[in-house]
C-alpha cells in the first residue's frame, strides 16, 4: 500500500468540519431556544409568586390600618410605603384610611400591596389593591329585640315590635315591624311561641337548612316576618366591667336611689317593693351576680334606652317581674333572662336563654344598633373588595340565555 | 487527460460503505432530533398546563374570596360551586353592609369540549367564559357549611397529537379561598 505524506492529507477537501459546525450551530439554536423557554417559565413563576405576595401585602396593609384604628379610633391618614422584606419574599404596602362623609363611624381603608417593591421597574413587579369598609364602635350586638343564643320561650300576651328613640317616644308613626327575635341554636323547637304571642318582625335561627324546624308555634302565636337562618352563629364576648365592684345594690320598700351618669359595677342587683333606681343621665351598670328588677324598676333618663346599659358579667339569672316599663338594653349572653310582669321593655335583650311569660311587650329600639355590647369598642368589617379582579364582566352571552 | 485517469477514486464498496455510514449518521441525527422535539413538546405542554391551571385557580380564588359564607353553595357532588360576588360598582348598600341585591351569581363547573374545560357562568348576565382547558377533574369542598374556607382541587392532563398523555398521571393543584366578606 502506497502511503502519502501528511502534507498531502492536509490539502484534501473534507466535509466533516462543516458538518460538525452545522450540528453545533443547530445544537446552539436549540439550546438557546430551550434556555429562553426556561427563562420565560422562571419569570412566569416569579410573576405568580409576586402576585400572591402583593395580595398578602395588601392584606397586611388592611391589618395595619385596623391596628391603627384599634389604638386610635379617630385615625385617618395615608402611610408611607411600608416594606416587609424577609429572606424568602420581598414586598410592602401603602394604606390610607379615610372617613365616610355620610357616616362618621365608617372608615374606608384602601391598601395597595407591592412585590417585590413599589418600584415598577423591578423585575416581575406586581400590585394588588384592596378596599375595606369597617365600622368603628360599630355595635351590632343589639341587632334585634331579643337575641338568645340558646333558646327563646314566649307565651302569654307577649308581643314585639320596634321604634327608634332618636325619633322620639314610642307610638304613632314611630312604630315599625322590626321587632325580630334571634337565636344561635339549630335544635328543634328551641324557639317556642305560644298563647297570643305576636312577633312583629322575623325570627332568625342559627345556621341550618331548615330554620322552620327550630321554631314551634301554637295557639294564636304569630310571626309577621319570615323565619330564616344566620349564615354563622353570632359570637357575643363576655361583658367585662371596666371598674371594680362596689358591693351589691339592694333596694326595697319605698327607696329611691339616684345614680349620677357614669359606669357602675355591683356584685348583685335587687330592686323590689316600690323601690326605684333613678339614673340622672346615661349609665352603664355591670352586675356580677343575680339581677332582680321588680317594683317600680328603673327610671331611665329621658326614657331613652341607650341611656341605660345593663351588663351581666357572669351567668346568674336576670329577672324582670314588675309592672313598670323598662327602658334600656340588657347584655347578658351567659344568663337566663326571664320576664314575668306586665311591664314592657323598650330596648333590647341579649341572653343565653330568654323566657317571657308575662304580658309585657318588647319594643326594640333601633337606636341601640349603634351600641356595642360587651366592653370593647371593636372594629367590625362591613365589606371587603379586591379591585381589578380578572374575571368580572368577562365572557360571552350564550345563545338562548 | 492522462493526469485525470491516473487519479485514484472510490470504488463501489467504499461508496456503499460511505453511504451506509452516512445513512446511519443521518438516521441517528433524525432520531436525536425527533426525541428531542417530542421531549421539548412534552416539556412545553407540561409548562403550559401548570401555567394555565395555576392561572385558573388564581382567578377562581380571587373571585370566590369576594363572597361571604352564606352566599357560597357547593353542589352535593362537589363538582361545581355557586356563589355571589358583590358588584364592583355597588359594593355597599344604604346600611353600609354588602349590597347583595346587586351582586351577581357566578358558577364554576366542568363543561365544554369533552367536559374538560372549566366554565365560568355569570348567571345574572348569562355570560360564560372558559377559564381553563384540559381539566380532568374539578372539586370544591368546605370544612363545614357554611364555611369561610373553600378548597379547590383540579386535575389536569393533556393528550398530545402522538396520543401520549402529559403528564402520565394527571397533575393535581389545590388552593384555598378564604371568603372575606361578612
Amino acid at each position: 500500500m502506497k502511503t502519502r505524506p501528511l502534507s498531502q492529507i492536509g490539502n484534501q477537501r473534507g466535509f466533516v468540519l462543516t458538518a460538525v459546525y452545522l450540528i453545533l450551530a443547530l445544537a446552539a439554536v436549540f439550546s438557546v431556544a430551550y434556555f429562553s423557554r426556561c427563562v420565560a417559565f422562571v419569570r412566569a413563576n416569579e410573576r405568580n409568586i409576586h402576585k400572591t405576595v402583593a395580595f398578602n401585602m395588601a392584606e397586611s396593609g388592611i391589618d395595619w390600618a385596623i391596628s391603627q384604628l384599634t389604638s386610635n379610633i379617630e385615625y385617618t391618614g395615608t402611610s408611607a410605603y411600608v416594606p416587609l422584606d424577609t429572606n424568602f419574599m420581598r414586598g410592602g404596602f401603602t394604606v390610607s384610611v379615610t372617613r365616610d362623609d355620610s357616616n362618621p363611624k365608617i372608615r374606608i381603608i384602601r391598601a395597595d400591596g407591592f412585590a417585590p417593591s413599589n418600584d415598577p421597574a423591578q423585575r416581575g413587579y406586581q400590585t394588588s389593591s384592596l378596599l375595606a369598609y369597617v365600622q368603628s364602635g360599630s355595635g351590632g350586638s343589639f341587632r334585634s329585640g331579643v337575641f338568645a343564643t340558646d333558646s327563646i320561650y314566649m307565651s302569654g300576651n307577649a308581643q314585639t315590635d320596634s321604634y327608634d328613640s332618636r325619633n322620639g317616644a314610642y307610638g304613632g308613626s314611630n312604630v315599625a315591624y322590626n321587632g325580630s327575635i334571634e337565636t344561635n341554636t339549630t335544635g328543634p323547637k328551641k324557639v317556642t311561641l305560644s298563647g297570643n304571642v305576636m312577633i312583629r318582625g322575623g325570627v332568625t335561627v342559627g345556621p341550618t337548612e331548615s330554620p322552620s324546624s327550630v321554631v314551634s308555634r301554637s295557639g294564636n302565636a304569630m310571626i309577621t316576618g319570615s323565619i330564616s337562618s344566620n349564615p354563622a352563629p353570632v359570637i357575643f364576648s363576655d361583658a367585662v366591667a371596666p371598674v371594680s365592684a362596689s358591693g351589691g345594690l339592694k333596694l326595697s320598700g319605698n327607696t329611691t336611689y339616684y345614680l349620677m351618669p357614669g359606669t357602675y359595677h355591683f356584685t348583685s342587683m335587687s330592686i323590689t317593693g316600690n323601690a326605684r333606681l333613678v339614673p340622672t343621665g346615661p349609665v352603664s351598670i355591670y352586675v356580677d351576680g343575680t339581677i332582680q328588677i321588680a317594683g317600680n324598676g328603673i327610671a331611665t333618663s329621658e326614657n331613652c334606652p341607650p341611656n341605660l346599659l345593663l351588663y351581666a358579667t357572669g351567668n346568674s339569672n336576670v329577672s324582670f317581674s314588675g309592672n313598670a316599663s323598662f327602658y334600656g338594653a340588657v347584655y347578658a349572653p351567659n344568663s337566663t333572662v326571664s320576664i314575668s310582669g306586665n311591664g314592657s321593655c323598650y330596648g333590647a335583650i341579649i341572653a343565653r336563654d330568654y323566657k317571657n311569660t308575662g304580658n309585657g311587650h318588647i319594643h326594640f329600639d333601633e337606636a341601640l344598633k349603634e351600641i356595642q355590647g360587651g366592653s370593647t369598642d371593636e372594629i367590625t368589617f362591613r365589606a371587603w373588595q379586591e379591585k381589578n379582579t380578572l374575571l368580572w364582566g368577562t365572557g360571552a352571552t350564550t345563545s338562548g340565555s | 487527460m492522462r493526469k485525470l485517469t491516473s487519479q485514484k477514486g472510490f470504488n463501489l464498496i467504499e461508496a456503499m460503505l460511505a453511504a451506509a455510514l452516512s445513512s446511519i449518521v443521518v438516521f441517528g441525527a433524525f432520531l436525536f432530533f425527533r426525541i428531542g422535539s417530542e421531549q421539548s413538546q412534552i416539556n412545553q405542554s407540561l409548562m403550559n398546563l401548570k401555567d394555565s391551571s395555576r392561572e385558573a385557580i388564581h382567578k377562581m380564588v380571587q373571585e370566590i374570596r369576594q363572597s361571604a359564607p352564606g352566599h357560597v353553595i357547593i353542589e352535593a357532588d362537589g363538582q361545581s360551586i355557586r356563589f355571589k360576588v358583590p358588584h364592583p360598582d355597588h359594593l355597599l348598600g344604604p346600611d353600609f353592609d354588602v349590597d347583595w341585591d346587586s351582586a351577581h351569581t357566578v358558577t364554576y363547573a366542568l363543561g365544554g369540549a369533552d367536559s374538560r374545560q372549566i366554565i365560568r357562568t355569570d348567571t345574572t348576565t348569562g355570560m360564560t367564559s372558559v377559564i381553563a382547558n384540559d381539566i380532568t377533574a374539578l372539586r370544591f369542598s368546605e370544612n363545614s357549611s357554611p364555611s369561610r374556607i373553600v378548597t379547590i382541587t383540579l386535575d389536569t392532563q393533556k393528550t398530545l397529537s402522538s396520543g401520549r398523555a402529559v403528564p402520565l398521571t394527571p397533575l393535581r393543584l389545590t388552593a384555598q379561598a378564604d371568603v372575606r366578606n361578612p
